[in-house]
């Protein structure tokens, strides 16, 4: 082990946490958002920008870069300002618990998966911020209809965890992965024990539930533009969308991170043994192939599938997702009894 | 280079005691800003403040359960409701005129005596003792006879047992040998931090204190249902 000084580790980790969050947006949004939903609209995408079209992020972020910060007369100009810095702290904290490696994570908390679930909830400020800030009514909307769905889904989302801790027997992220790369499925350890097999329930829920909190469509309602224009964004351009729109598919990014160290056994991959290291090395490497098949997932549903009626909405909520999730803790608490 | 030295020879945390004070500077202001600002959105956006701030320094001490839960509990769910239920009824943007501000000296005397009564509490059962950051926990093992086969790589290597030695046992003197975070990988051990204390003390000592808070947090919630349903 190699010790370093306070401030040398500090940055690292900053700049380890700045990478690991920003870097799999631009990917995400490429693939998916440009390419992918092209593909399934018949269309062709950005083809200019560079060779396929793949600088064409580059390009749309120079241009909000370069356009007026415009702020309403009447907003309040402080928590209008920070609202965007709220939304994507809360990415930020998300991914300090995330593993990359054997050796290689932020911090390693006992309560790992316990404090994301908490800090995940705090993007909702934000977006009560932004919308009340901004002194309009769409964004005042927009800011409620955000809020009510994200205290709606965040339910189901922690239960649906629950199984996978119940099983696991821990909180800790780490000890999650090793839990998966060091189980069994009945006698049989060829593949270890993902998740995404004997939690298979679970995994449904939450990837619902995370569609939900990331407020991607079918589930975007908050930003219903037929509606309320763009709901909390509607005031915000310049570099301050720029803020929103990063934080959105940086979030995105996180969550995939935590759904693949859940349910896909994390950085770990079968046939090789989890204390080599060579995970430390090639461990984000499979994290983010695993993060993008889980955005494959989030974003074939988001092209797929008509927005949900507000009733309908908080009705999946509270009606179905959250007594299967309570079902599927009671029957793996059973099994876990009985195995 | 003389303050480097002078630092270097107190025994002291200077990452941690620095950023306690930051936290707590912080927390002051926003506490103080909350109580005398005009609009009660930016109340609630302060109060915000204070609460991650206490957080914040319940992860300083090690204690990252009552960290979180204190994110989860205050910032996630009571503060976010708060908000709501303000921009629901009447947000105005600006200082809001109906904002009672006579009951000042009265709030101001009652947090003074909160602050004596809490000083001397604090001072009169800690005295100088000094506080660590960051406990390590506490592992506890029960030697038991496992296949050497089963064992995680680190702890193979760092006892020096070969995967074909058939069945071994780690006695409890080895057990210390070995780096904490190679302890808490072998067959047996268990981690007795502040999480299991905590667990240990709710779901034993404090069981029916904590079932009884279940239900009658239950019965608040079917309270609220009925009082809100008219028909």
């Amino acid at each position: 082990m190699i010790s370093l000084a306070f401030w040398i580790e500090t940055t690292f980790r900053s700049v380890g946490g700045l990478a690991a969050v920003l870097l799999p947006a631009g990917p995400i949004v490429y693939i998916f958002l440009f390419k992918m939903m092209s593909f399934m609209q018949s269309r062709l995408g950005p083809t200019e920008a560079g060779p396929a079209g793949t600088l064409q992020l580059i390009a749309e972020v120079g241009k909000w870069i370069q356009k007026e910060d415009i702020f309403p007369e009447k907003a309040d100009r402080l928590i209008f300002a920070a609202a965007p810095f709220v939304v994507l702290a809360s990415s930020f904290l998300l991914v300090l618990v995330v593993p990359f490696g054997p050796d290689a994570w932020f911090v390693n908390l006992d309560t790992g998966i316990y404090f994301a679930l908490a800090v995940s909830s705090v993007s909702v400020i934000g977006i009560l911020m932004a919308g009340w800030a901004s002194a309009s009514k769409y964004s005042m909307l927009g800011g409620l209809r955000a809020a009510a769905q994200l205290i709606a889904y965040e339910l189901p989302l922690v239960l649906a965890v629950m199984g996978v801790v119940i099983q696991a027997g821990t909180l800790n992220m780490q000890d999650i992965v090793l839990a998966q790369a060091e189980g069994e499925i009945f006698g049989w350890g060829g593949i270890g024990n993902p998740f995404i097999i004997t939690q298979f329930l679970g995994f449904v829920i939450f990837m619902i539930a995370m569609q939900a909190e990331l407020t991607q469509p079918p589930f975007d309602m908050p930003v219903a533009e037929s509606e309320l224009v763009t709901g909390y964004l509607t005031e915000y351009s310049g570099i301050r969308f720029l803020l929103f729109f990063i934080g959105e598919f940086a979030t995105a990014g996180v969550f995939g991170m935590i759904a693949s160290v859940l349910f896909l056994g994390g950085w770990w991959v079968p046939g090789l043994d989890p204390d080599s290291n060579l995970f430390n090395i090639i461990g984000p490497g499979v994290m983010f192939a695993k993060v993008m098949g889980v955005m494959f997932l989030v974003f074939w549903f988001r092209f797929t599938y008509p927005r949900f009626r507000e009733d309908q909405l908080q009705k999946l909520a509270w009606k179905v997702l959250i007594p299967l999730a309570l079902l599927n803790i009671v029957f793996t608490g059973i099994l876990k009894v009985v195995f | 280079m003389t303050s480097a030295l002078l630092l270097a020879q107190v025994e002291f945390d200077v990452a941690q005691n620095i950023a306690f004070a930051i936290i707590a500077a912080i927390m002051l202001i926003s506490a103080f800003k909350m109580v005398t600002t005009g609009n009660v959105v930016h109340a609630a956006l302060y109060l915000v403040i204070v609460l991650a701030a206490s957080a914040a320094i319940f992860i300083l001490l090690g204690s990252d359960f009552v960290g979180a839960t204190q994110v989860l509990v205050y910032i996630g769910a009571i503060i976010v409701l708060f908000l709501f239920g303000i921009m629901l009824t009447k947000a105005q943007l600006g200082d809001d005129d109906s904002v009672e501000k006579e009951q000042r000296s009265m709030g101001a005397l009652v947090g003074l005596l909160l602050f004596v009564v809490m000083a001397f509490a604090l001072i009169d059962t800690f005295g100088t003792q000094e506080i660590e950051f960051g406990n390590p926990e506490p592992i506890a093992y029960v030697a038991e006879p496992v296949d050497a086969n089963d064992l995680p790589t680190p702890v193979r290597e760092a006892l020096n047992i070969s995967a074909n030695s058939g069945t071994v046992e780690i006695s409890e003197a080895q057990f210390a040998t070995l780096l904490p975070e190679v302890q808490r990988r072998v067959p047996g051990a268990e981690v007795r931090g502040n999480n299991a204390q905590i667990a240990d003390a709710i779901f034993s000592q404090y069981i029916i204190p904590f079932e009884a808070v279940s239900v009658l947090l239950l019965a608040a919630l079917i309270g609220a249902v009925v009082v809100a349903r008219k028909e």
